[in-house]
């Protein structure tokens, strides 16, 4: 592969005449997109917030702070002279290193949910619309199963049945995140296996699999990546319900759905900023992830070109 | 075009290849599709070989067959006496490297993700040991140049080209392993009429420089009568008609050819008329054809005897094969 691009410069140096692949193009039209651009720009800060966060909290996010416990009210408030920036919740642990380790949690479940989706479920599809007949059959009657089952009652089974942890929230969400995306990845390599580039490649004698790695998984990527950012989300909103029904991250590890849900159960006692930080970033975040989806879609498919 | 040797490169006897209609997992098979039913021709070395025939009538299905994309029912292939459907030649690679194809689609034929240059190293990469690969970009350069494309090109993408340099590049693919039979599967019929010339003269330089055999599909009577050495014709998977071209364009033998033939359009200024052969009805289905002669639904010489007996092959005059009772030329 090296030997090949370094081979393609030769020839490129002999003229200065450069392709532009559609990758480029894509990527000039997405930063052509405002809603698309500010997506990207809040993800990043999110991001930032999540990974630097820890390091500039004045509080640890599991510490209790004995001074404001019995009085959150008052002296629990957002306010820079205690160093609780954004207040601390009702046991009197600090928000703002809460939030931070909420975050990193819930970018985790949607980051990790949405690379189960991409890996397995684009191979998957694309092995079951490339070899098609009874293969294909078989392979998309075990998803038609799989989809059946609803999955909210298999996760909380997993979860009460093996205990809660971090490593059950991930295989239960894994379990379920490649379905949809294995259709879609079929779908579109039917379309793809009957296209003349596909069959140049089998008269030519390329084995199947290194047709499907290097003809239709490139091909299927633009939908793929559409796809995976609008899967982030749904992944942060199911892991948000099950921690919000009290089954997902253990104290006093926490996620935006188990803040969401303290914050939820304070609102009557006036302690609102409990609830609004999580719910402000949990907000911000999906926003930002349609946006960024949104605009990949038309930057990689006008109108498929 | 050159002259061909005797011996056949490709020969094809027999075959059949028929496709199902309907089944799946819960409903029954409704039919058979006879996409192709019994078809013989041999292709000889260096020359080429024209098939034409309506939509339908199998002229796709026999590319792909030979191909390999798709295995006959029954029948015999044999490329250079060696049969290409054993399973010994299926797994042969050498053999995909001497049977190349040019598509109709050029905007379908390359992935629009590789560059020119990955598009024509691939069957270098698949096919190790075919060249030095420090001698690729000198040969990826030396193809493009005879396809008549600036080398620099290589980088490109396929959405930056227009249709008939995208021909050029499909043709410039076709080449890279030097085959022996390049399967042309309507090879302009894409382009412009003014870019059809053009890549139709690419292609015969091409073969008068390589040695190359074609056999080439279309249904576009001209081209094929312009650039084919011998032709068939086919109708609803039987191969009718076969002879040198000249021949079978002049004296067609078969109803159907002779229709076929008036119904190209013609510059006459001045001249007498051609007469016109106006056929009545539709093809009929390859699902379930006419009994005995396939043509007879339409055809005006039909009698019952063509309803009853299915015709038999003639072997004519140089090699002039006929498939029908009654053959125009006894008239």
């Amino acid at each position: 592969m090296l030997a090949t691009k370094t081979a393609a410069d030769n020839l490129a140096q002999a003229a200065p005449v450069k392709g532009r692949s559609l990758w480029a193009d894509a990527r000039a039209r997405f930063f052509r997109n405002r809603a698309a651009v500010s997506g990207l720009v809040v993800l990043i800060a999110v991001g930032l917030f999540a990974a630097i966060g820890p390091f500039i909290a004045p509080w640890n996010y599991e510490d209790i702070d004995w001074a404001v416990l019995g009085n959150v009210r008052d002296a629990g408030r957002p306010s820079l002279e205690t160093g609780h920036w954004f207040g601390t919740d009702a046991l009197g642990r600090d928000l703002f290193a809460r939030t931070v380790q909420g975050t990193q949690i819930s970018l985790m479940v949607g980051i990790v949910g949405a690379l189960i989706a991409v890996g397995v479920g684009t191979l998957y599809g694309a092995v079951a619309g490339f070899f098609g007949g009874r293969l294909d059959n078989l392979m998309m009657r075990i998803v038609d199963v799989l989809m059946s089952i609803p999955y909210m009652f298999v996760l909380i089974l997993l979860l009460v049945v093996f205990g809660r942890s971090m490593l059950m929230l991930f295989i239960g969400i894994g379990l379920v995140s490649w379905l949809d995306m294995a259709r879609i990845a079929r779908g579109q390599t039917l379309t793809l296996r009957g296209k003349e580039f596909v069959e140049a490649a089998q008269a030519t004698g390329v084995r199947p699999f290194t047709i499907i790695m290097r003809h239709i998984v490139p091909n299927l990527l633009g939908v793929v990546i559409v796809y995976s950012t609008l899967l982030v989300p749904s992944m942060i909103i199911y892991e948000s319900f099950i921690s919000f029904l009290g089954l997902g991250v253990q104290e006093p590890l926490t996620s935006w759905g188990a803040l969401i849900n303290d914050g939820a159960a304070e609102m009557n006692n006036g302690l609102l900023w409990i609830l609004g930080f999580p719910l402000f970033f949990f907000v911000i975040t999906l926003f930002a992830f349609f946006f960024v989806g949104d605009g990949l879609r038309d930057a990689l498919d006008p109108k498929d070109r | 075009m050159t002259t061909a040797t005797l011996a056949p490169l490709l020969s094809v006897s027999y075959l059949v290849k028929h496709f199902d209609v309907g089944g799946g997992l819960l409903r029954g098979k409704t039919g058979t599709v006879k996409a192709v039913d019994g078809v013989s021709f041999d292709i000889r070395r260096g020359e080429t070989f024209g098939i034409v025939g309506e939509s339908g009538c199998g002229k796709s299905t026999l590319a792909r067959t030979l191909l390999r994309l798709e295995t006959p029912n029954s029948g015999r292939v044999t490329f250079e006496g060696q049969d290409i459907f054993t399973p010994q030649a299926l797994s042969d690679k050498a053999l995909r490297r001497r049977i190349q194809v040019v598509f109709q689609d050029p905007f379908a034929a390359l992935s629009p993700r590789m560059t020119i240059y990955d598009v024509l190293t691939e069957p270098l990469k698949i096919h190790e040991g075919t060249l030095d690969k420090a001698r690729w970009p000198e040969r990826v350069r030396e193809l493009l140049e005879r396809v008549g494309l600036r080398p620099e090109f290589a980088n490109r993408f396929p959405h930056e080209f227009s249709g008939g340099q995208l021909q050029r590049i499909g043709i410039a693919r076709a080449l890279v392993l030097g085959p022996e039979l390049i399967i042309l599967d309507e090879p302009v019929s894409a382009l412009d009429v003014s870019i059809q010339a053009q890549v139709v003269n690419l292609l015969e330089e091409v073969q008068e420089e390589f040695g190359v055999a074609y056999m080439c599909i279309s249904h576009d009577l001209s081209i094929v009568r312009h650039i084919s050495d011998r032709i068939g014709v086919m109708y609803l998977g039987e191969m009718v008609e076969m002879g040198d071209c000249e021949d079978v364009y002049e004296t067609p033998a078969h109803p159907y050819t002779k229709a076929l033939l008036s119904a190209e359009p013609e510059i006459n200024i001045g001249g007498e008329k051609r007469q016109q052969v106006l056929l009545k009805g539709e093809v009929p289905s390859p699902v379930n054809p006419p009994s005995g002669c396939r043509f007879r639904t339409r055809c005006w010489k039909a009698q019952d005897k063509c309803r009853e007996v299915p015709p038999t092959t003639r072997v004519g005059d140089a090699d002039r094969v006929v498939k029908c009772h009654f053959p125009l030329t006894n008239d």
